[in-house]
């Protein structure tokens, strides 16, 4: 193995090399020949780094503070949150894992590494040694935060500079403590994707791993859980009263507490677990059929290749190549001639069933979180009471709706030698792709709306001090809802436009299209914030009247503007 | 005013010229097709031949000149001239979220055409060896499989003119022999077919006429080339 791990070390080092050069040089310091100027520079920012990360991180440990004191003792509650936060992770990670090859391999690897005779245990131990370090920094902030704020708790006047010192060793205790326990689950977990990685043996039942211990963590929890007690309980009861506990008792010696192993002991056992962790990981990964990991992994690396270089629609082609495999069943989603049993613009049908059928395929959950950052804007749109505040979410929903509802479209224009021959006019080919997204904005900010207002309602009169800031407003969300439809239209158009005038035939025959810029945000702006503006200024009928108009005359307009530049690229 | 349609000639380029900045990619060009023509336009790599079969098939708009296809504007008669006309580049490209079968729905669905597809697409389908795949993701077929898929995204619709760009640059002998086969059945029923290609077996046997470019120069079967 020693010689299959200098062997990868030679394939590591000169990209470890060029990574540590790109930082150094990012701090002024030239490595192939640095002068004692850049040195000092060096130092200099280096320390100026230190400082800000140490002040950024008390600033975070003085809010965290006041909610642990809320719970509980601070240090008690500390240990049990952060024994259930490194259980929560570690049955999210089994679920990756046990799901898909947690090695990563990109093209290159799979055609010249992954045909090698290399042990498999330091290929394995290489891939975890390139992802744990991003994961290992992240549990470290997590633990120093949670010991400088149990430190914080228990001030009662202001800190001295003498005091400094002691803070960052409770810090740095903390984090010495968590990060071997983090580094053990990681590779337990990552030992359970390299078990289901072995030979030809496809293992689907270990997926059900993560669920089963998750069923007997909340069986176990659950009837222990006392209805009337507060959060601070709960989460005692959680990682404590389950088989948690274990883990709980070396999670306390970390801020360290009454109730925890004594703190040298604890570290050994967090260093125990890191060691049986990696040595589960190297048993299993020693038939590891790197093979199967690289087919798995492939398009994710592929993809995430193509979003750094700022490739994004050939990234999101890649990761939906990956979410939905080789093939499916014809879909059974009706021709819309056989809806409508009549044979007037079939082009323009064709055109919505793709759409419709591509939106159904596609990433729920980045639609979702689309849709809940839609209707949450339009929430807090109708609970403001400040002209500015409103202004803003405007703005906001403007930006993100010119944005993303081009997408489908520009999906679409993607294959250009199939859409230029739909007979479609030009009208309809934008519409019959922008007509989704819009909808589905719509019924956002109506969702959004209602659940402000009747949200409001319900609660004003049982939860004090509600009223200062925002304000319960019918006839506000009743505007949104009825300008709405309009509104995002045009802010989806106003994207369509900017990303249409990005654009021309020579992208489209590379299928590579620019995204929409800042005009459409700013068009998205005018076309949402106009009517609402004029029904703002005038109240009343007459003024959502007039911003309805308005709003008619907006789309209208940008319609034409992006049929003119369609047929012009 | 529109123009009236002409049905003696399915295509009809007049001075079509295409320049990127100021590199011209395709010099003043006149080309017609006759119904029930099929011609070759041969030339060495970096010739112009996709330039002018992009500018033929709407995908690339000329720098100058006009196009008619079947009388009908390229681009101010738009729709009338798309239902006629039907392209297939040299590597199509396809949506990531439909199968293949659903690729040739969404054609024959957009041209008024899906009442048959059960039959006319399965024969196709079966005829270029891609019906047992017909469920797979093009980006999990090679890219002779690609090239057919795109080959009966064409001919599964009507149209009096087709154009294509290498049809026959990735494909083995047997679909090579396929694919002459239904150019000659669509030519022999009407339609006008003009292939850009480096197979001069494929000219030799199946093309009645062939134009050469040359930097962006196109010469005629009557001109002399070299």
């Amino acid at each position: 193995m020693t010689h299959a791990l200098r062997t990868l070390w030679i394939l590591q080092a000169p990209q470890l090399r060029f990574n540590l050069a790109r930082i150094a040089f990012i701090t002024g310091l030239d490595v192939k020949k640095p002068s004692p100027g850049e040195l000092l520079s060096t130092l200099y920012i280096l320390l100026f780094w230190m400082v800000w990360v140490l002040a950024v991180l008390g600033l975070a440990a003085g809010e965290v503070a006041g909610w642990l004191v809320q719970m509980g003792d601070p240090a008690t509650v500390a240990a049990d949150l952060t024994a259930i936060g490194l259980a929560a992770w570690l049955l999210v990670e089994l679920v990756q894992t046990t799901r898909h090859s947690p090695f990563v391999f990109s093209q290159t690897d799979a055609q010249r590494l992954c045909p090698t005779p290399l042990d498999r245990r330091a290929v394995a131990l290489d891939r975890l040694a390139r992802r744990w370090p991003l994961m290992g920094l992240l549990w470290a902030v997590v633990a120093t935060v949670l010991a400088f704020a149990v430190s914080e708790a228990g001030r009662t006047d202001d800190m001295t500079l003498l005091e400094l010192l002691p803070l960052i060793a409770s810090g740095g205790r903390a984090a010495a403590l968590v990060v071997p326990l983090q580094l053990g689950g990681q590779a337990a977990s990552w030992a359970a994707g390299a078990w289901r990685l072995q030979g030809d043996r496809a293992r689907p039942r270990l997926r059900w791993l993560p669920w089963i211990l998750g069923g007997i963590w909340l069986t176990w929890a659950i009837p222990a859980i006392n209805d009337d007690a507060n959060m601070g309980a709960t989460v005692a009861t959680l990682a404590r009263v389950t088989p948690l506990w274990p883990l709980r008792r070396v999670t306390a010696a970390a801020y360290p507490t009454s109730d925890g192993v004594f703190g040298p002991a604890g570290l050994a056992l967090a260093l125990g677990a890191a060691v049986a962790g990696l040595s589960a990981l190297l048993w299993a990964s020693r038939t590891l059929n790197l093979a199967r990991a690289a087919q798995e992994t492939q398009l994710k690396s592929r993809a995430r290749i193509s979003a750094a270089g700022g490739f994004r629609g050939h990234a999101h082609e890649l990761r939906q190549q990956a979410r939905q495999g080789a093939s499916r069943p014809p879909t059974r989603l009706p021709s819309p001639l056989a809806l409508t049993g009549s044979a007037r613009g079939p082009g323009s049908g064709a055109l919505l069933w793709k759409a419709l059928l591509q939106a159904l395929r596609g990433p729920w959950l980045n639609a979702a979180g689309l849709g809940l950052g839609v209707a949450g804007l339009a929430a807090a749109w109708v609970l403001s009471t400040d002209l500015g505040l409103r202004v803003g979410f405007v703005l906001m929903l403007a930006a993100l709706v010119s944005q993303h509802a081009p997408a489908p479209l520009m999906q679409g224009l993607s294959v250009h030698w199939l859409a230029r021959q739909v007979p479609a006019p030009a009208w309809q080919l934008l519409w019959a792709h922008l007509s989704l997204p819009v909808a589905a904005a719509t019924v956002a900010v109506w969702l959004g709306a209602g659940i402000a207002s009747a949200g409001y309602s319900a609660v004003s009169g049982t939860v004090s001090g509600i009223g200062s800031g925002i304000g319960p407003n019918p006839i506000m969300a009743l505007t949104l809802a009825l300008l709405a439809p309009l509104g995002l239209a045009g802010a989806g158009l106003g994207g369509v436009v900017d990303m249409l005038r990005l654009n021309d035939s020579g992208r489209l025959l590379s299928g590579q299209l620019a995204p929409p810029g800042v005009l459409g945000v700013v068009l998205g702006a005018l076309a949402l914030g106009g009517p609402l503006g004029l029904w703002v200024w005038l109240g009343g009928a007459p003024g959502l009247g007039l911003g309805l108009v308005a709003g008619l005359a907006i789309d209208l307009a940008l319609t034409l503007a992006a049929v003119v530049l369609y047929k012009r690229l | 005013m529109k123009q009236q349609p002409s049905p003696t000639l399915p295509l009809a380029a007049r001075g079509i010229a295409r320049y990127f900045d100021k590199f011209c990619a395709l010099q003043a060009t006149d080309l017609t097709l006759h119904a029930g023509e099929v011609a070759a336009l041969v030339g060495p790599n970096g010739a112009g031949k996709s330039t002018l079969l992009n500018c033929l098939g709407g995908l690339l708009r000329p720098s100058d000149g006009q196009v008619h296809v079947a009388g009908y504007d390229l681009y101010r008669d738009e729709r009338a001239a798309r239902r006629r006309l039907a392209f297939v580049p040299d590597v199509p490209h396809f949506y990531t979220e439909l199968t293949a079968w659903e690729h040739l729905r969404f054609v024959a669905m957009a041209h008024d055409v899906e009442a048959h597809l059960e039959n006319t697409g399965r024969a196709l389908l079966e005829r270029l060896g891609l019906w047992t795949a017909r469920d797979l993701f093009p980006y999990a077929y090679s890219r002779g499989m690609r090239l057919k898929l795109g080959l009966a995204c064409a001919l599964i619709r009507p149209f009096d003119v087709l154009l294509l760009d290498e049809p026959t640059s990735a494909l083995d002998p047997e679909s090579v022999t396929t694919l002459r086969e239904l150019l000659s059945q669509r030519a022999a029923a009407g339609a006008a077919v003009l292939l850009a290609t480096h197979d001069l077996s494929l000219t030799q046997t199946l093309c009645e006429r062939t134009y050469t470019l040359r930097a962006g120069q196109l010469y005629g079967p009557e001109d002399d080339a070299s």
